[in-house]
């Protein structure tokens, strides 16, 4: 059966077929932003009747550009772009082999030429102003002889009409090369407090974990702010261990992601440990002799073993004063119940003479201990976005062919250009014909540009 | 800030610019034009040193960035690349009608930048996630292309307003000789599409290595990624579909004006649904 003749092939060669799915794809992309997709769809399912819901589901509306018939379509696209190339490819390349030649088949001899007139010049004259200006512009010329016809010919940019199929390669390498990725890698999330140690990565979209060949340590979080209290930078300090070995430390950052054994991470998210946000500390005259990560409802004994503190509760920001707990002493010697602020230094600073008037604000209050919340001692943790991608250098080197190729079609293209001329004994009748398989002005421009040359030549030397 | 006050006056030049490309179209004297040009050109100069000196400014502020990072920024830069290309393409095509439709656009652009209450014109630091090198280029290729693809818009417009000449000379008539003929534009919307395409596609594909470098993938089907595929595509049907003379002429003018739409959702409309992009809601 022959290629040309299949219903099937010239289907799927079609480039109607081509546009037809380019505006399919974009109507169910329109759908896929404005239905709420995933997660994001419970909330619109919950308002609509469950026969509806059914109905939309099955259609799988809800995720659409991870739905069958999404790939499907994409699948076609993908089909329809192979098959034209194919189509199309070997007669662009004999196109492009065939021999420089101004009398060849393809001169487009049988129609009418673009420019005709008659020059009061003999042949020879013309000829060789044409041949100047189009020397200039295209670089070589073609020329032949036949009888009392002669015959110029010139071409530029003929390999702008491969530009497509470079175009065409790129996007199936980057296609190819996603697929691949999405086959061979895999995508996952791991949450780190500071100090602690992780193999295990929590892989996107499914419940399942995977285990590293490496153990990642989070040593330190940090948040810097800009003046306006904008976010600055998110960072990072991890430690990768073989075994108990520590092989190597780095800092992820956003847009600064680490790459360990093949594996990436990417600066994702951040938070605060819960249960460790403030420590307070315990000082006998200036000796430190107990200090306790603290959070409400939590209890710890002093040295001795005699009296036991209770937190009854934590503040962030109390009566404006910043940070504050309240603690409950229980002791052989009676209970006690006061305040610990964090900048009771200031506070107090602020309002001399506040702790003899209000002694439930006194650090020392149970003595010969000063109770003090630590500044600046939250724990943080950090996510961080943990992938394997082999496919990386296929999709860079598609994304680059691609561009060269959508390049070459911007900035080339294929001109070519015919100029006949025939002795009429009076003068030469000149026939001057262009093609350009991208842009007509520009060769429009060249047409005119020859044909005003031969004839004001022609003019002046009357 | 002085950089801020001076693009506030170049969007009433650009306006006083569309009144004399609008006044060069209505009246058909070569003067008018000729102001009109002068007076885009003004406006683009003082708009280029306005950008050069508020990116000066942020160095001073010592938060250095390009002027390409928020809302207000992305405006000014937008309305800079119309009035760039507009001007290029006057120059090579030696036609002022183009103008009377594009510079009102630029103009559109400077004044929701300067005047919308909601707009913060103050420069601010960058959040971590576009302090990257990535940012530049992604945001220059994808202006550029808004900007030809406004081009292919206005020539889409012209399209239709200009429809079949009638041999009766009526005001209206002339103006309709004014603009290029039907083939012409049909030549000019491809070109500028093919542009706009060119630039764009450089834009996705900038904005998915920006992604992986940022989030550790090239696509995650955000609006605004999705926004873009559709804009993209729809380009794409216009280009092959021109290429195979399956649509020329009317459809293709359509077709332009289709595609602007969607340019518009996708950096308009697209703020309204969540997502990745949210640093430009203000």
């Amino acid at each position: 059966m022959s290629k040309k003749n299949n219903a099937i092939w010239s289907f799927f060669s079609s480039v109607k077929l081509t546009v037809a799915l380019f505006i399919v794809t974009a109507f169910a992309s329109v759908l896929g932003t404005i239905i709420p997709q995933q997660e994001a769809a419970e909330t619109l399912t919950g308002r609509l009747s469950p026969g509806i819901v059914q109905i939309l589901k099955t259609l799988q509306l809800f995720n659409i550009f991870h739905s069958v018939w999404f790939t499907i379509l994409l699948g076609l696209l993908c089909f329809n772009l192979i098959i034209c190339s194919l189509n199309r490819f070997p007669s662009a390349l004999r196109q492009f082999r065939r021999q420089r030649s101004p009398g060849r088949p393809d001169a487009p001899d049988h129609f009418e030429p673009d420019k005709q007139f008659v020059t009061t010049d003999p042949p020879a004259v013309t000829a060789s102003r044409l041949a100047a200006i189009l020397e200039k512009r295209y670089g070589r010329i073609e020329r032949t002889v036949e009888g009392t016809k002669s015959l110029l010919y010139a071409e530029k940019g003929r390999f702008s009409n491969f530009g497509a199929y470079i175009v065409h390669l790129g996007i199936m390498l980057i296609l190819g090369g996603a697929i691949a990725g999405f086959l061979m890698g895999f995508e996952g999330y791991i949450e780190l407090g500071e100090g602690e140690s992780t193999n295990t990565v929590y892989l996107k979209g499914t419940k399942d974990t995977k285990k590293l060949p490496f153990m990642i340590r989070c040593d330190r979080f940090n948040l810097e702010l800009y003046d306006d209290g904008t976010p600055k930078r998110y960072r990072s300090d991890i430690s990768f261990f073989k075994g108990e070995r520590l092989v190597r430390r780095e800092t992820v950052l956003v847009n600064h992601p680490v790459q360990f054994e093949g594996i990436r991470f990417y600066q994702a998210n951040y938070g605060t440990v819960p249960g460790s946000r403030m420590t307070m500390a315990v000082r006998q005259g200036r000796q430190k002799v107990a200090e306790q990560g603290i959070e409400e409802g939590a209890d710890f004994a002093l040295p001795g073993g005699k009296a036991r503190v209770k937190i009854l509760r934590l503040v962030g920001n109390f009566m404006n004063l910043g940070p504050a707990a309240k603690v409950y002493i229980s002791s052989p010697e009676g209970d006690l119940q006061f305040w610990i602020f964090q900048y009771i230094g200031r506070i107090v600073q602020e309002n001399p003479g506040l702790l003899l008037q209000m002694p439930m604000m006194n650090p020392g209050l149970f003595k010969p201990y000063v109770f003090s919340l630590e500044p600046g001692v939250a724990r943080y943790f950090t996510g961080l976005t943990v992938n394997q991608d082999p496919s990386l250098p296929i999709v860079t080197a598609g994304a680059s062919i691609m561009i060269l190729g959508l390049l070459g079609i911007f900035f080339y293209e294929h001109r070519r250009i015919w100029i006949s001329l025939e002795d009429k004994g009076e003068g030469t009748s000149v026939s001057i014909t262009g093609r350009c398989n991208r842009n007509d002005t520009l060769i429009r421009r060249d047409l005119d540009l020859l044909a005003n040359a031969a004839e004001q030549n022609a003019e002046s030397s009357k | 800030m002085i950089h801020t006050l001076i693009l506030g006056w170049v969007t009433f030049v650009y306006f006083a610019s569309f009144l004399c490309y609008l006044l060069a179209m209505l009246r058909g004297k070569a003067f008018w034009g000729r102001l009109a040009t002068g007076t885009a050109l003004a406006g683009f100069a003082a708009q280029t040193l306005a950008l050069i000196m508020r990116w000066i400014a942020s160095y001073k502020l010592g938060i250095g960035h390009v002027p390409l990072a928020n809302f207000y920024e992305s405006l000014i830069f937008f309305a800079w690349a119309v009035i760039l290309l507009y001007l290029i393409v006057e120059w090579r095509t030696r036609n002022r009608t183009l103008g009377a439709f594009v510079v009102p656009i630029a103009f559109l652009a400077m004044a929701m930048a300067s005047l919308s209450p909601g707009i913060d014109n103050r420069i601010q630091p960058l959040i971590p996630a576009l302090q990257s090198n990535w940012l530049t280029s992604h945001v220059v290729t994808c202006f550029l292309a808004y900007a030809a693809f406004t081009m292919a818009f206005a020539l889409g417009v012209m399209f239709f307003l200009k429809g079949e000449n009638s041999p009766e000379e009526t005001g209206w008539q002339r103006i309709r000789g004014l603009i290029p003929a039907p083939e012409a534009l049909d030549e000019l919307i491809y070109q500028s599409t093919v542009m706009g395409f060119v630039l764009l596609t450089l834009g996705i594909v900038t904005g998915s290595v920006w992604a992986h470098y940022a989030w550790g993938s090239y696509w995650s089907w955000d609006p605004k990624e999705t926004w873009s595929l559709i804009t993209w595509l729809i380009y794409a049907a216009l280009l092959h579909a021109r290429l195979v003379r399956l649509w020329q002429g009317r459809p293709l003018a359509f077709m332009a004006i289709w595609g602007f739409a969607a340019v518009l959702f996708t950096y308009f409309g697209v703020n309204l649904l969540p997502g990745l992009h949210t640093y430009l809601q203000s």
